[in-house]
């Protein structure tokens, strides 16, 4: 998005170009300096392995669970377990999330209803009601999943009661002025309008409920990428432990980049506006 | 320009990653060794122990407030939280079953066994719902168990489905004591194995299908022990000793009066005496005399039977990959530690 932003303000572009390719360097350099960091702190054994395991250490038990899995089930297998429970969640967030935050945004009323429960619960950190959840849907997949669907929930309604809010009352009033009945305004002027900042919300809601994955697998699973690492935090299995972090990282990465190239594909003029 | 910019940034943060890690293990070893600690930090359990006795019956206050060192306690709900605490450093002091203690060593946390606080018995046992129609392990092929993983409940339940093979055919499930109640109270479990309080709640509804008194019978023992770090039993040798006399004077209460013993630790843990009294027979609680014997510590240069119980555990928790490497019985014999018990009972000259 930024890049965009910046090849749109009409700047020397080749001045640009090089300023892009100098901030790349950085964050090559960071990482650089991080693994250096890294391996010389494990070289020296400053702390010990238990502590902090070696990068050499961390990508055998990376081969090895590839090869074995953990706890004998594989690697892919712990991931489907997860992005099954974390898309499901999400799946639910859009289709209850976006219609109510857009009717809120729409109807002071119903905002009146929702936003003040909203409110309340956001802040609220998962594990404090999870139990409750537990005690209400059992310890099967749904109570995770509707932990992960309460997380995701709030940054996408608030997302989009900001989008209707936001939107210039100009477009609505000629479109309305054309001739444009309720359906139409909401299908042709609000809906496309409110896309860019929904998405943002998607986004936020997949992030907030990514970091929120371990608390929801640390209570009766034998499954998932969170349900690892915490079985590994139990003997501390620190090379684990990383493994685990790393590949959480990773695929938060990409899955956010799959998003963002979603968006540019529905929301192509976003910025051109 | 921007090229030697970046260059010179990444140089300085370098430089900086370096000076950090340096200073951070400097500090570690620049501590003055002075006579006395200014606080102590005890992992404890919330379980009707010798342990439990001393703090409601203020024997921290006149063993150590009163020399002017600072008690702070931090409960955990199983040990191997307890282990995360001490490979920080967080603690000195920590209690947990033998199976974390086993972690301990394996892990390299460089601590030691000092004490056993109860070999266990009745007060941790299998449960399962009175109307599930289970009424032998073999039954349990095709159900789910709830246990808090890395426990001493979990190693005696692995060995149990073990011994009747049917290992592979039941779905363990990770959960702590108190999730287990409220799994249990919904019905999504109808077994599980766990220890008192909590086990006492379940049972309110089901019955015991085998306790770990009878696994131990079997040879597979396990108890709640108390571990320091050695850093700080080598530094102040004199109050771990102390911390022994504490344990065995709490624990002469409860062998000369259970009942009164049962009254000190039902108020702490929110039951009733009589059910603190049942949780305690349900546990043995040694002398130092007795923890000194061939059966637990033996003495030192002559390492007892528990010595070999850990490194049997050991090797099971290695097949299990839980640990990746199971320490030698000699790196054992050195980790139960009889040195403090025999100070605390004047019979070592160190």
């Amino acid at each position: 998005m930024d890049s965009e932003k910046q090849t749109l303000s009409k700047k020397d572009p080749e001045k640009e170009k090089r300023k892009n390719k100098n901030e790349k360097k950085l964050t090559v350099g960071t990482w650089v300096v991080i693994l250096i960091a890294w391996y010389l702190i494990t070289k020296f054994e400053i702390f010990s392995p238990t502590l902090l395991p070696s990068p050499s250490r961390v990508l055998t038990t990376f081969f090895r669970l590839l090869e074995d899995g953990y706890n004998g089930v594989s690697i892919l297998s712990h991931l489907r377990a997860s992005f099954r429970r974390l898309f499901l969640a999400l799946a639910l967030a859009n289709a209850t999330a976006v219609p109510l935050g857009l009717l809120s945004g729409y109807f002071s009323k119903i905002e009146a209803i929702i936003d003040s429960v909203v409110e309340f619960y956001r802040p609220l950190p998962p594990l404090a009601y999870y139990t409750l959840l537990i005690l209400w849907f059992g310890i099967d997949d749904k109570s995770k999943i509707i932990l992960l669907f309460l997380a995701a929930f709030a940054p996408i309604y608030l997302a989009c009661v900001s989008a209707v809010s936001k939107i210039n009352e100009n477009y609505i009033l000629s479109a309305k002025s054309l001739g444009a009945n309720q359906k139409n305004v909401f299908f042709k002027i609000v809906l496309p309008a409110c896309l860019p900042e929904i998405f943002t919300g998607i986004r936020t809601a997949f992030g907030v409920s990514y970091t929120t994955l371990v608390s929801a697998e640390m209570i009766a699973a034998t499954s998932g990428i969170g349900w690892m690492v915490f079985d590994a935090s139990n003997f501390l299995k620190s090379d684990v432990i990383f493994v685990g972090i790393i590949i959480m990282g990773i695929t938060g990465v990409l899955i956010d980049a799959g998003l963002r190239f979603l968006e540019r594909k529905i929301v192509y003029w976003k910025g051109h506006v | 320009m921007s090229y030697k910019l970046t260059k010179i940034i990444l140089l300085i943060f370098l430089i900086g990653v370096i000076i950090v890690s340096f200073t951070a293990c400097s500090n570690n070893s620049n501590q003055t060794s002075d006579s006395l600690p200014e606080e102590i930090n005890f992992g404890i359990l919330r379980v009707p122990n010798d342990e439990t006795i001393a703090m409601v019956e203020g024997f921290f206050d006149k063993y150590f407030t009163e020399k002017g060192i600072k008690c702070n306690y931090i409960v955990f709900d199983s040990g191997a939280e307890a282990n995360q605490a001490l490979a920080s450093g967080s603690i000195d002091f920590a209690t947990m079953g033998n199976v974390n203690a086993v972690t301990s060593l394996a892990r390299d946390l460089g601590v030691e066994m000092i004490w056993i606080h109860e070999v266990l018995g009745d007060i941790e046992a299998l449960a399962v719902k009175e109307d599930s129609g289970i009424n032998k392990i073999e039954d349990l092929a095709g159900e789910r168990v709830a246990v808090p993983f890395a426990s001493t409940c979990h190693y005696v339940l692995l060995n149990a489905l073990k011994n009747v093979g049917i290992e592979d055919q039941v779905q363990l499930l990770d959960m702590k004591t108190t999730e287990i109640v409220a799994a249990w109270q919904r019905g999504d479990i109808k077994a599980a194995y766990l220890w008192q309080p909590t086990l006492g709640e379940v049972l309110k509804t089901g019955k015991v299908l085998i306790s770990s008194k009878e696994m131990a019978e079997k040879g597979y023992i396990t108890a709640n022990v108390e571990v320091v770090r050695k850093e700080f039993s080598n530094r102040y040798p004199d109050l771990v000793t102390s911390f022994i006399n504490m344990l065995s004077e709490a624990a002469d209460i409860y062998r000369e009066d259970p009942e009164k013993a049962a009254a000190i630790v039902a108020k702490k843990l929110e039951i009733t005496p009589e059910e603190a009294l049942k949780q305690m027979r349900g546990s043995s609680w040694h002398t130092r005399e007795e923890q000194l014997s061939p059966d637990f510590f033996g003495e030192t240069g002559n390492p007892g039977h528990f010595a070999t119980i850990m490194k049997e555990t050991s090797d099971f928790l290695q097949e299990q990959d839980s640990i990746d490497d199971s320490p030698s019985q000699e790196e054992f014999n050195e980790y139960v530690n009889p040195l403090y018990i025999e100070k605390s009972l004047g019979k070592s000259e160190g």
